[in-house]
């Protein structure tokens, strides 16, 4: 089974337009460059969406891939390598999500103070919006498919031999004992 | 009157629990501690897990969620300690 290469290569495929700094066009500061800046913006705008969708698709039919072979009585051997990859590729957005929010915010502010036509204002702002919105699914789409993923690995697996707890201080002396 | 539930943590829970170490285990414990006597307290945040029937999930602080599934045996219903990982809802 392996790691979602779908999954994978989408993920990689959207690092391009999570690199879009628009500093140096308000640095500049003229019509021409914040024109040029609003056109690119709005490709890798397009470009996160378009890569959005792909990751979701490709989560949906890894999630898929792996209920069909735990309904067959197979659990994937590499499933803890997925959920611990997939923990690692959120953490990693998780990271730059603050950054990126930031740098789109700023690029808001910077909107409202520039001497750009108020049609483009409006276009610029909008995309802002659409662009926070999709950085946010990425991080969301990955949490909740590693979720998934272990929730159907407990499906698959041999839950152990611990008791069935009534009281709660049994059950946290007992989790308190380290396991063999 | 809150019926206390019955819980059995799964051998994966426990082996999650113990990497997580502390502040984190602790804060789990007092998470469970809580479910075990009035598993709807509000701070739990007690919810069905959207995505797959028959599960559940407790939150243990801002990021960290318990994963539980409900099971049956002789005695009556308790809930299976699935896993504990980080669950960020600052996304959603």
């Amino acid at each position: 089974m392996g790691l979602p290469q779908p999954l994978v290569d989408a993920l990689r495929d959207v690092e391009q337009a999570e690199k879009f700094n628009p500093a140096e066009a308000f640095r500049k500061g003229t019509e021409e460059s914040i024109r040029k800046m609003l056109g690119e913006f709005r490709r890798l705008l397009g470009d996160l969406e378009k890569g959005v969708e792909e990751v979701k698709g490709s989560a949906r039919d890894f999630l898929q891939e792996t209920e069909r072979e735990i309904s067959c009585g197979r659990v994937p051997q590499d499933l803890d390598v997925a959920v611990d990859w997939l923990s690692s590729q959120e953490e990693d957005r998780r990271k730059q999500l603050p950054a990126l929010l930031e740098l789109v915010q700023k690029l808001q502010a910077d909107t409202f103070s520039s001497r750009m036509a108020a049609a483009d204002k409006a276009r610029l702002l909008s995309a802002c919006d659409r662009f926070i919105t999709a950085s946010r699914v990425i991080p969301q789409t990955l949490r909740d498919l590693r979720w998934s993923l272990m929730a159907l690995r407990a499906e698959g697996e041999d839950p152990g031999d611990a008791p069935v707890f009534d009281n709660p201080q049994d059950l946290l002396d007992y989790l308190k004992t380290p396991s063999k | 009157m809150t019926v206390p539930v019955r819980i059995k943590p799964s051998a994966r829970f426990r082996k999650s629990l113990a990497k997580l170490g502390e502040p984190l285990a602790s804060r789990a414990l007092k998470a469970l501690k809580k479910f075990h006597v009035a598993s709807t307290s509000p701070g739990l945040n007690f919810e069905a897990f959207k995505n797959r029937p028959g599960f559940f999930t407790i939150r243990v602080d801002r990021n960290f969620r318990i994963l539980l599934k409900a099971e049956t045996d002789k005695e009556g219903p308790y809930y299976l300690l699935v896993d504990i990982a980080d669950h960020d809802d600052t996304y959603s």
